[in-house]
């Protein structure tokens, strides 16, 4: 699967690729050596805190019974050419972290309450996870920033196996601060339990989701479907298209997906309120043209 | 063979309501058209499509400057309309006369030249069986809406979505169209007189009701909704009584 997607876009560049690496190590869905889980850690990628007129949107919160809870950020830049001063970048992504200070306990379990979930916070800590290549080229500017901010660093490095170690900070569990000390390990497909985040390019979600209702409607013969019914077709995809958010969330990405399925590719009609017809160019049921139409969106949108 | 009944008539008028009637029909599609014709005592011959019980659409046509109409005996049949509706397009004469005997369609026109009408007779065939126009007590009169000005905002409208919805409230009239992923559209018209029904809110295609309003000649017709939110709008020109019945549509979102 990853695979497939780096022929589309370079997403071993994207903070969905480094997010998904993490989130392996707490994921319910896989079982694997040396997961944080194992140490009675959960965690939840792409979530949103809202309290006090503001909205904290860290790349993943994790917690445990323990009760200490990490905010952590994915430190990454994609495209270095974009940016004049890095090391600014840096010293200000991770400066702007103290942020998540602010995220009351009330706020944390609003979120949690979601997934069927709570805490009880003793201790806030704050994770940035940086890349290889960022660590080795910018280490001086990420200590530094570390030190004055309070930021545990943890360092993913690349290679047929990714890993995962500390590099600056402690942590309050003793267990922790340990396993991730000597390194984990993330399962390598991890696109498995996380394929796109809130913040992924919005042409890759379109292209994820085409993709996905077009092969749902084309083999249960769905000719025609309601807004209602989407969000359940899309859910059928393991894993499903940004599970991580909440279903009110999603509404707004399917919103512009089919937005663009019907104004910009024409390959759906309004068949009443709310509701839509594949017209009959799109509907056939051979996997051939299934897969030209699908190519047709791809290159369309540029991927 | 002695005809059953006749009709004389303008070919503009014929070919307008026959138009009007397949597309409100069918739409964009090419469906077959069975017409039905009932022709009774009273003189009057009525020309109508039902397509199921949520649409049909009827014009009555009784003597007047453009039509003439003669009933021998009180007759009804459903025929297919293809080939009718060919020859009304191609003759090029002003007027048309129709005569049905039992199972044959006679259509003569004049045509300059020669000496006698030309005359086209058809067999009549049928793919459905006759049904009685649908005839109901319980509509009422909502008000005069302006077909033109109708007309121009549900082709806006259907923009949005290809469904509107019909509300009037406090003696307000507000044509709806929304959806999720085109947005929203709305105009409202206040109405001069009370009407008789005090609140309501349907859904109905969108379609139907352009087309239909399209082919009226009138400025206005008269909107009258019954309990079960079945629409009818109407109008009366000189010798053709131009009637459309909308059943509401019925969504979940």
């Amino acid at each position: 699967m990853s695979a497939e997607l780096s022929r589309i876009y370079d997403y071993k560049d994207d903070t969905a690729f480094y997010l998904s690496q993490l989130y392996t190590l707490y994921s319910p869905q896989i079982v694997w050596p040396d997961q944080l889980k194992d140490l009675g850690y959960k965690a939840f990628p792409d979530p949103k805190f809202e309290g006090d007129d503001q909205v904290y949107k860290p790349d993943m919160v994790a917690y445990s019974d323990y009760g200490d809870v990490q905010y952590i950020d994915v430190l990454h830049i994609g495209d270095k050419s974009q940016i004049d001063d890095i090391e600014a970048r840096i010293s200000s992504d991770m400066a702007q972290m103290e942020a998540y200070s602010s995220i009351s306990d009330e706020m944390l379990n609003e979120y949690l309450s979601h997934h069927g979930e709570e805490v009880d916070p003793q201790i806030n800590e704050l994770v940035a996870l940086v890349t290889e290549e960022l660590y080795s080229d910018y280490r001086e500017t990420i200590k530094r920033e570390s030190s004055n901010s309070d930021i545990i660093v943890w360092e993913i490095k690349s290679g047929d196996f990714s890993e995962i170690v500390k590099r600056e900070g402690k942590h309050a569990n003793l267990d922790l601060d340990d396993a991730i000390d000597q390194g984990a390990t993330p399962y390598p497909n991890s696109s498995e339990v996380l394929l796109v985040t809130r913040d992924t390019d919005i042409s890759v979600i379109k292209y994820e989701f085409s993709r996905q209702l077009i092969t749902y409607c084309a083999r249960e013969n769905k000719q025609e479907f309601e807004f209602s019914e989407v969000d359940e077709m899309l859910i059928q995809k393991e894993p499903p298209i940004l599970w991580q958010l909440t279903e009110h969330e999603r509404r707004g990405y399917w919103q512009q997906c089919l937005h663009t399925l019907l104004n910009r590719f024409s390959l759906i009609e309004q068949s009443g309120r709310n509701t839509y017809r594949w017209k009959p160019k799109a509907f056939i049921n051979e996997p051939r043209h299934q897969k030209s139409i699908i190519d047709d969106i791809r290159e369309g949108l540029g991927l | 063979m002695s005809e059953k009944f006749t009709l004389q008539i303008d070919r503009q008028i014929l070919r307008s309501s026959l138009r009007s009637i397949k597309k409100v029909v069918s739409g964009d599609d090419e469906l077959e058209l069975d017409l039905n014709l009932l022709a009774t005592s009273d003189e009057s011959i009525k020309l109508y499509v039902r397509r199921f019980s949520d649409l049909q659409i009827l014009y009555e046509f009784t003597d007047g400057p453009g039509v003439n109409v003669a009933v021998e005996d009180p007759w009804k049949l459903v025929f297919s309309s293809e080939v009718l509706v060919d020859v009304i397009n191609k003759a090029s004469s002003d007027r048309i006369q129709l005569s049905f005997t039992r199972d044959r369609l006679d259509i003569q026109f004049r045509q300059d030249w020669f000496s006698e009408p030309t005359s086209v007779n058809i067999p009549v065939f049928r793919e459905s069986e006759f049904q009685p126009p649908i005839s109901r007590d319980d509509f009422k009169k909502v008000g005069e809406v302006g077909t033109e000005p109708l007309v121009d905002n549900l082709k806006v409208m259907e923009t949005i979505s290809p469904e509107v919805e019909f509300e009037l409230e406090d003696g307000n009239f507000r044509v709806k169209a929304s959806d999720i992923v085109q947005g929203e559209a709305k105009a409202i018209k206040k109405f001069d007189s009370s009407p008789t029904v005090s609140t309501f809110s349907y859904l109905y295609a969108i379609k139907p009701i352009r087309y239909f309003l399209s082919s009226i000649d009138a400025d206005t017709a008269i909107m009258y909704v019954a309990p079960d939110g079945s629409l009818k709008l109407s109008t009366d020109e000189p010798e053709k009584r131009s009637e459309m019945l909308l059943g509401k549509r019925i969504r979940t979102s």
